[in-house]
């Protein structure tokens, strides 16, 4: 043990390290050139060392195929995470990264065997994790957006605000039978049997007008600049009054 | 010593292998996430599936069947094969 209680590197440990040099050095050029505006790889080069260290002591074989591979998805976190003065876009794409590379650095697939398995179960295994990946993402993205909403509040009252207005004007154009369908199903909460019943029409055909319907008043919404479902918000749940801001009279 | 990560370019065929495996992989969140959410996790999703170790081997292997050059049956001793269309011909 040293002086400040760590346990000595292992040799196993030195020679993790060592190979993996390269690898921090290009995590470090990589980072600087995508979130480091201005900041020098030197600099985020030493943060990556720090963390190789970390990682190389933590590391077993039954964690990733590859050290290098697993050190350079841990180090460049680690250099995002000391660049942390970013804008809400750069947060945006630093959660994408960190997600992703907190996924791949314990990716790995001890059955796969590329001279026994076809392109059929090679495809497979690749759609699979190729799935996995983009959820890792999605997720921390998504993480990342409700951190973001929850520390300004105005910005997401205003998103909530330009939404509900662009779904008023969007329910006035789109053709009066979808806007009679949408209203049956999502203001007067009917199911689609029972908006069948009202509307004298096949099941099947409510199901269809139904997506018709959806699929105009996302095409108008988009036109309106209204490319999302706006975050959930927390607070009382609504009574219903607001769920529907296209109400009679067409207050939002 | 491993020389990962690979930043080899991958060939056209691997490109488009890649390609259609996040355009179906992002299918699912059209209409769910927004166009900037997609965009970056096609990116992401593209650097991971160009440089890791597995996902670039499965990639590869993909990529490495050649389509075949004729259309029809293949013959039982495979395509080329000197015996290919004399089975079952007496």
């Amino acid at each position: 043990m040293n002086a400040e209680g760590a346990a000595a590197p292992t040799v196993r440990q030195q020679t993790l390290v060592r190979e993996a040099l390269p690898v921090i050095e290009r995590a470090a050029k990589d980072v600087a050139r995508r979130f480091g505006h201005g900041t020098s790889p030197r600099e985020l080069y030493a943060v990556g060392m720090f963390a190789l260290y970390r990682v190389a002591a933590e590391f077993e074989d039954k964690v990733s195929h590859d050290f290098n591979d697993h050190a350079y998805r841990r180090a460049r976190t680690a250099m995002r995470e000391a660049l942390r003065v970013e804008t809400r876009h750069a947060r945006r794409v630093r959660a994408a990264y960190d997600g992703a590379d907190m996924f791949l650095a314990y990716l790995r697939d001890d059955t796969y065997n590329v001279l026994e398995h076809d392109e059929e179960e090679s495809r497979r295994r690749l759609e699979e994790s190729a799935d996995a990946l983009l959820a890792a993402t999605f997720a921390a993205l998504a993480a990342e957006q409700q951190r973001l909403d929850a520390e300004d509040p105005a910005a997401a009252e205003a998103e909530h605000r330009d939404a509900y207005e662009a779904l008023a004007q969007a329910m006035q154009r789109i053709p009066a039978w979808a806007e009679r369908l949408l209203r049956l199903l999502f203001f007067e909460r009917q199911t689609l049997v029972e908006a069948a019943v009202t509307l004298s029409v096949s099941y099947a055909t409510v199901r269809r007008h139904r997506d018709e319907a959806l699929a105009f008043l996302r095409d108008e919404l988009h036109k309106l600049g209204v490319d999302r479902v706006p975050p959930l918000r927390d607070g009382p749940a609504n009574d219903g009054d607001d769920v529907w801001p296209y109400a009679e009279g067409g207050e939002p | 010593m491993s020389r990962y990560p690979d930043d080899a370019p991958l060939s056209p065929e691997e490109e488009e292998v890649m390609r259609k495996v996040l355009a179906r992989g992002l299918a699912k969140y059209r209409g769910i996430a927004s166009p900037e959410f997609l965009a970056l996790m096609n990116e992401v999703g593209e650097e991971g599936l160009r440089t890791h170790p597995l996902m670039r081997t499965l990639v590869r292997r993909i990529a490495a069947q050649k389509a075949p050059l004729v259309s029809g049956e293949v013959p039982k001793g495979g395509r080329g094969s000197d015996e290919s269309g004399k089975e079952g011909a007496s």
